[in-house]
């Protein structure tokens, strides 16, 4: 079953003088337990996609159906509402609130969805333990390495039970190590709990890891492949 | 929320700064105005107490034209009633009238005051202002007279003065009567245009023996003086008196009195307008600084008025903290000096002696001043709040 359906989907930005078509004409199907990378040379839209399937922006033209329903006629609290409670989100970087410990940042979205205190104390710990960071529970972000962060919110993404991942270049920021690391842990994550994830990137060796690879350019799905 | 606390603490150093704007604000102007009123309200109660009294009783009429023919009568009974009021520590009569006073070939227009000269003398000290001969008996046919009054007409002691004046009912009233003792009145419009005499020879001399210009009724208490207004108004007759409180008949010394504050509200205004500015200059550079952090937090699922909600509970927070810790050191300090007042020395002191008055100046506890200053405070906090609700509510998500 397809968790996620765009249908001619647009998105034409307007300057004052030309206009820019940051995504244009796409129609893509996404199912469950896919592990997808979107990838594409810089200015070939993958953000801009991404964001309209994850609710943070509105299509100029086109529609997204995510778990049969179409997003772009939601309110703008009801989308809120929608990405807090199906979406999982990781940024390329900032992702974290500062004041509070890795843990807290883990459970701030479970506090948001009213989940009962023991469930989100087990959760959080859970996957924190999941994403190799047991120890570190406490820390302020400010104190973890940009790697232990990217899996911090990777860890917080997952906490919503979410219908699937979005995660826009979330290695651009990481050294080629740490950048391993987090893609070992988003595998692993993929093939034993089936959590859906689509991320964009355009480095080869995390490409590499994708089962389904979906090139943009120009804001267009040029080739869409799966290894 | 934990949130709310975080964030605070993350900023201390602004955050303390923020405090303490708003607690040194809060002290001083609490405390500037709890002075002012307190000195305010003591000379007004000085003024009542020795003076014109908190409740005046006067025939209808009277207070419009100060007429004899609108003289008011009260029979002993009622008197006695009224002094016996709980909360009434003295009840004056008085005749008031003016006269022309002439000794030898000078004569000046004057004010005579017939009083009771013990009431008088418990209730303003008159005695103390004696500069020469003797205070009067009850029942005298002489004159105590400023000095000023005294030198002008060239009068002594025992020297006897002529006064002319009106009567009850068109009669014209004239008498001699002998100058008992000199006065040293604080105001040189008292000081050269007095007499007083005794009730007896003022009724007397206007020929109305039971007449009265009026009752001056000083209370102890002046939070209950509704309830004593009450109780005078059930003794006299209300068909033919009226029962004024100090509010209607000091009108003009409360005027004064909210002038003189006026001045010390516009800087109290003037300090929440600077402490106000500083506050949004924080919450401005604040909202911009988490500007990043706003946005995610809406991106992975939290509704703008929520964040909203805990970004204005910051700031209320913050505000609070300052207007808690400056009520919690303003108002002992307050009540410290309300109970201990600041004693004058000098000339004023001994002013204030002259006219019976207490030399001293208390701080107000008056809890509307305190009051108000928090709402002052709330406002100003709501005003800031503005600027990051906005810029939440117009934040774009996408795009940075
Ligand atoms: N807010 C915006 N306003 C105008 N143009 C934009 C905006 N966001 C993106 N674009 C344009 O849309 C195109 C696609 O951008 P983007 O989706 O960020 O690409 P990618 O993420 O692949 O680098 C680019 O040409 C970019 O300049
Ligand atoms: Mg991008």
């Amino acid at each position: 079953m397809n968790i996620i359906e765009t249908k001619s989907l647009c998105k034409i930005f307007r300057d004052t003088a030309q206009e820019v078509y940051a995504v244009n004409n796409v129609d893509l199907s996404i199912t469950a337990g896919e592990f997808t990378a979107i990838v594409g040379p810089s200015g070939s839209g993958k953000t801009t996609l991404l964001n309209m399937i994850g609710g943070l922006d509105t299509p100029t033209s086109g529609s997204i159906i995510v778990d049969g329903k179409d997003i772009s006629t939601l309110s703008e609290n009801e989308t809120t509402a929608f990405r807090l409670h199906h979406i999982g989100f990781v940024f390329q970087a900032y992702n974290l609130i500062p004041v509070l410990s890795a843990k807290e940042n883990v459970s701030f979205i479970m506090e948001l969805q009213g989940r009962p205190k023991a469930e989100i104390d087990s959760r959080a710990s859970e996957l924190l333990g999941a994403v190799g960071l047991a120890d570190r529970m406490d820390s302020r972000p400010a104190k973890l390495s940009g790697g232990q962060q990217q899996r911090v919110a990777v860890a917080r993404a997952l906490a919503s039970r979410p219908r699937f991942v979005l995660a826009d270049e979330p290695t651009a920021n990481l050294d080629s190590k740490s950048a391993a690391n987090l893609l070992d842990i988003m595998v692993k994550l993929n093939e034993q709990e089936g959590v859906t994830f689509i991320f964009s990137t355009h480095d080869p060796r995390i490409v590499a890891k994708a089962r389904r690879i979906i090139t943009l350019e120009d804001g267009g799905i040029v080739s869409d492949r799966s290894v | 929320m934990k949130l709310v606390w975080r964030n605070i603490w993350r900023n201390r150093r602004r955050a303390i700064i923020t405090i303490s704007s708003v607690f040194f604000a809060v002290l001083f102007c609490a405390l500037m105005i709890s002075f002012q009123t307190g000195v305010w309200e003591k000379m007004i109660d000085n003024t009542l107490r020795s003076q014109t009294g908190h409740i005046q009783v006067h025939a209808k009429g009277y207070w419009e034209d100060k007429t004899i023919d609108n003289f008011m009568f009260v029979d002993d009974a009622s008197m006695a009633r009224l002094e016996a009021v709980d909360n009434i520590t003295n009840v004056s009569p008085r005749v008031e009238t003016f006269a022309m006073a002439s000794h030898g070939l000078s004569s000046k227009g004057i004010a005579v005051i017939g009083i009771s000269p013990g009431r008088e003398e418990q209730k303003s000290n008159l005695p103390i202002k004696l500069v020469g001969g003797e205070y009067l008996s009850e029942t005298d046919d002489g004159l105590l007279i400023g000095q000023g009054l005294g030198k002008y007409l060239g009068v002594g002691i025992g020297d006897t003065l002529a006064l002319i004046g009106q009567g009850y009912h068109g009669s014209s009233a004239v008498g001699l009567f002998p100058v008992r003792g000199i006065l040293n009145l604080v105001t040189a419009e008292m000081d050269n245009g007095i007499a007083y005499m005794s009730l007896a020879a003022a009724q007397k001399f206007i020929d109305m023996p039971d007449g009265y210009s009026g009752l001056l009724i000083a209370v102890a208490d002046n939070k209950r003086l509704d309830a004593t207004i009450a109780e005078v108004e059930a003794i006299v007759d209300t068909e033919a008196l009226n029962v004024y409180s100090w509010h209607f008949t000091m009108e003009r010394l409360l005027q004064s009195a909210e002038t003189d504050k006026a001045f010390n509200v516009v800087i109290m205004y003037i300090m929440y307008v600077i402490v106000g500015f500083g506050i949004l200059g924080t919450i401005i550079m604040m909202t911009n600084e988490r500007r990043r952090e706003f946005c995610v937090m809406i991106s992975v699922g939290m509704q703008r008025w929520r964040l909203a909600l805990i970004v204005a509970a910051e700031l209320l927070v913050m505000s609070l903290t300052g207007v808690v810790a400056a009520l919690a050191l303003a108002l002992p300090i307050a009540r410290w000096f309300n109970r201990h007042p600041i004693e004058m020395t000098g000339e004023m002191a001994e002013m204030y002696r002259q006219y019976g008055m207490e030399p001293l100046m208390p701080f107000s506890v008056n809890p509307g001043i305190f009051a108000e200053q928090v709402v002052i405070i709330l406002v100003i906090a709501m005003l800031a709040i503005i600027y990051p609700v906005n810029k939440i509510s117009k934040l774009k998500i996408v795009g940075k």
